[in-house]
């Protein structure tokens, strides 16, 4: 019953976001339906997920009314808005002026590929339990949610009683409490099966996106795709892997650098701007630390150029805005121990220590086979298919590396223990997003 | 012809690499663990402790190395098979890594629905709605029967330092709060002496009753369930 319930709740998420991917992104993913999909799931989690928490906020318990509301409206606004489907001269007017990529499909062999991976990530997700984090935080905040709104549910304003996390907002929770609500008492299959549907839309984005920038793109999709975090147990459902949620941080990154290069390229802010707005709102409320990518995403833009200043500043303040829900919550709820201490990247003895396990750390996850297979290692080989060059890429992957030094240095466990929970996860937000400037770059080289 | 050669001849040296990575139980680093003895950190652990650490990083290392071995001679042997599809034009580093990164993918795969069809033959992978026999095994029914002993509106600290089964716990006894209490049982305290040290804590003491679960008990199949006296 509860597997149900949990497709239910992700076909209306699909159904939400199917007019705004119409409206805002039907030319990012082409024509094909994987491509499709993927990002009518992604906006519907981003806005089903951003309107849930608000009402949260105002006091409402989250049920599947709200999830029913939109979905609705999405369909509605389909019939009424025929003007805006794709293909029309309006849409196509927005598209980037540089955009000379071919709208290939996946490729038989891609499709097959994605669809074996596919599948046996669902038969390992909704058969299994919620684990690690998901099953100490991200299970019990969605379960707290289903009964109590917000501000008076136990995990998030008691920081003493399990579940509380203060960097772990709640976009996700909002999204799989109506599952709970609706299923068992002790039914969990229908609640990870939304999460996993999320996990889907990151790989059906993956191959989309790569695919369109020539063979060499689809060989670095198939070998992310294929990445053994993505389905093997005791990989997906370890300590490291973060309860799948850093796959729904690693998907709204995903879509927020493709858009961003497009605007970089020239496209037109409005439809690319809206979605840049949403998605890092989501990224924002999904973990707080996807503010920090955020922002090594927007000043590699304004390093990078061509500098659009006042866009990128409106698009920022559109986050700010769309997040209000969640910094209100963050600053509601009770402190919690900080995982980091900067003062200790001010003293030499910790540095010292701490300086080689880091480096080592981070250079071995070019050859973390056990959990991101040889994806790595297939993204730096299409990376270098050209010469080097001062750029957006390259500028993200500085700050990214930086953000990764500066939290370990810093933090407040033990060194290796703390990147022993969390570097894969971290590179797993990162990974498709680099693997897709790489081909893109290698493509446009050609 | 050369470029075949070279492929075959890799695939040859990185698959017996491969075979002789894969006897090992661990492949050390010698000049980290050097490091981190002349180097101490805060919060290092005690000698044994950071042992362990070094172990379970060797263990990981080694099954990195044989993935990366395997992959690299697939991709090899792929040269060697069809050296114009792999190595022409840009990119090539990439198709072939990429290609390597399937192998891998489908070895994974396999290695995934062994694993599920392994879990699902004792009772641990489930589509149903029975998550505490899921993930708790033998121990569910006790969990379970707690859900009779501890009234909705009570508290219950859990004492223990197991991160699984301080979830499940938690997932069984929801919507009752849950404290969690992640330290190590003081030596030669029995469940009752646990009980004593939990009602000088202030967790919980908002609720009309406070329960204690010794989780190092339960594991051990004892009776890790107590009322806390006020």
């Amino acid at each position: 019953v509860s597997l149900a319930v949990g497709a239910g709740v992700l076909l209306l998420l699909l159904v939400t976001g199917w007019w705004p991917a119409v409206v805002l992104g039907a030319h990012v993913v082409g024509p094909g339906w994987v491509g499709r999909c993927s990002l009518a799931l992604t906006l519907g989690a981003a806005v089903t997920g951003l309107v849930q928490l608000t009402l949260s906020l105002l006091g409402l318990a989250t049920g599947i009314g709200v999830s029913i509301a939109l979905a609705s409206l999405s369909v509605m606004a389909f019939r009424l808005a025929p003007a805006w489907r794709p293909g029309t001269a309006a849409r196509r007017a927005a598209d980037p002026p540089g955009s000379d990529e071919p709208k290939a499909g996946l490729g038989r062999a891609l499709t097959v590929w994605l669809l074996a991976v596919v599948i046996v990530s669902s038969i390992v997700a909704v058969g299994l339990p919620f684990s690690g984090d998901g099953g100490k935080f991200w299970a019990p905040k969605a379960r707290d949610l289903a009964d109590h709104p917000a501000l008076s549910a136990p995990s998030i304003t008691d920081e003493t009683q399990l579940g509380f996390h203060r960097g772990y907002p709640l976009l996700v929770p909002a999204l799989m409490a109506p599952a709970f609500g609706h299923s068992a008492p002790d039914a969990g299959s229908g609640a990870k099966l939304v999460l996993h549907g999320l996990g889907l839309a990151l790989l059906g984005l993956i191959a989309s996106l790569l695919s369109a920038t020539g063979s060499h793109g689809r060989w670095v999709a198939a070998a992310v795709i294929g990445m053994p975090v993505m389905m093997l147990p005791t990989v997906r459902e370890s300590l490291g892997a973060g309860g799948y949620v850093d796959g729904v941080s690693a998907l709204f990154l995903l879509l927020i650098v493709d858009v961003v290069d497009r605007l970089r390229r020239g496209a037109a802010l409005g439809g690319d701007g809206a979605m840049v707005v949403l998605l890092g709102a989501a990224l924002v409320s999904t973990k707080l630390e996807g503010g920090v990518e955020l922002a090594i995403v927007w000043i590699a833009w304004l390093l990078a150029g061509p500098t659009r200043g006042r866009p990128s500043l409106l698009l920022i303040a559109g986050v700010a805005v769309l997040a209000i829900p969640t910094f209100w919550l963050h600053f509601a709820a009770p402190t919690d121990p900080s995982i980091t201490n900067p003062a200790l990247l001010l003293q030499g003895d910790v540095l010292m220590a701490r300086v080689v396990p880091v480096v080592a750390g981070l250079a071995g996850l070019l050859i973390d086979t056990s959990a991101l297979g040889l994806a790595p290692l297939a993204v730096l080989g299409c990376a270098l298919a050209r010469r080097p060059r001062w750029g957006f890429g390259s500028l993200l992957l500085l700050g990214c590396l930086a953000f990764l030094v500066l939290v370990y240095l810093s933090t407040t466990m033990h060194v290796g223990r703390h990147m022993h929970t969390s570097l894969h996860r971290l590179a797993l937000h990162w990974l498709p997003a680099f693997a897709l400037l790489a081909c893109r770059s290698a493509a446009h080289d050609r | 012809m050369g470029r075949r050669l070279v492929g075959v001849v890799l695939a040859l040296a990185l698959g017996l690499a491969a075979a002789r990575v894969h006897d090992l139980e661990s492949v050390g680093a010698s000049w980290l663990e050097r490091w981190a003895e002349q180097h101490r950190g805060p919060r290092e652990p005690d000698g044994a402790a950071l042992a362990r650490v070094a172990e379970d990083a060797a263990v990981d290392r080694r099954a990195d190395l044989f993935g990366l071995l395997v992959g690299l001679a697939a991709a090899a042997a792929a040269l060697a098979a069809a050296p114009r599809t792999f190595v022409e034009g840009r990119g090539a580093a990439g198709r072939l890594a990429g290609l390597g990164g399937v192998i891998l993918g489908g070895a994974a795969m396999i290695n995934s629905l062994t694993e599920v069809s392994r879990l699902a033959s004792h009772q641990r992978w489930s589509v149903g709605d029975d998550n505490p026999e899921l993930t708790l095994g033998p121990l569910a029914s006790t969990v379970r029967g707690w859900r009779e002993d501890v009234p909705d509106d009570h508290a219950v600290i859990v004492f223990g330092m197991n991160d699984f089964l301080l979830s499940r716990v938690g997932w069984v006894l929801h919507p009752r709060p849950v404290y969690p209490v992640v330290l190590p049982r003081p030596e030669g305290i029995d469940l009752a002496g646990l009980a004593r040290l939990a009602s000088t804590l202030e967790l919980g003491r908002a609720a009309p009753g406070r329960w204690l679960v010794d989780l190092e008990a339960l594991a051990q199949g004892n009776q890790a369930l107590v009322r806390v006296e006020p």
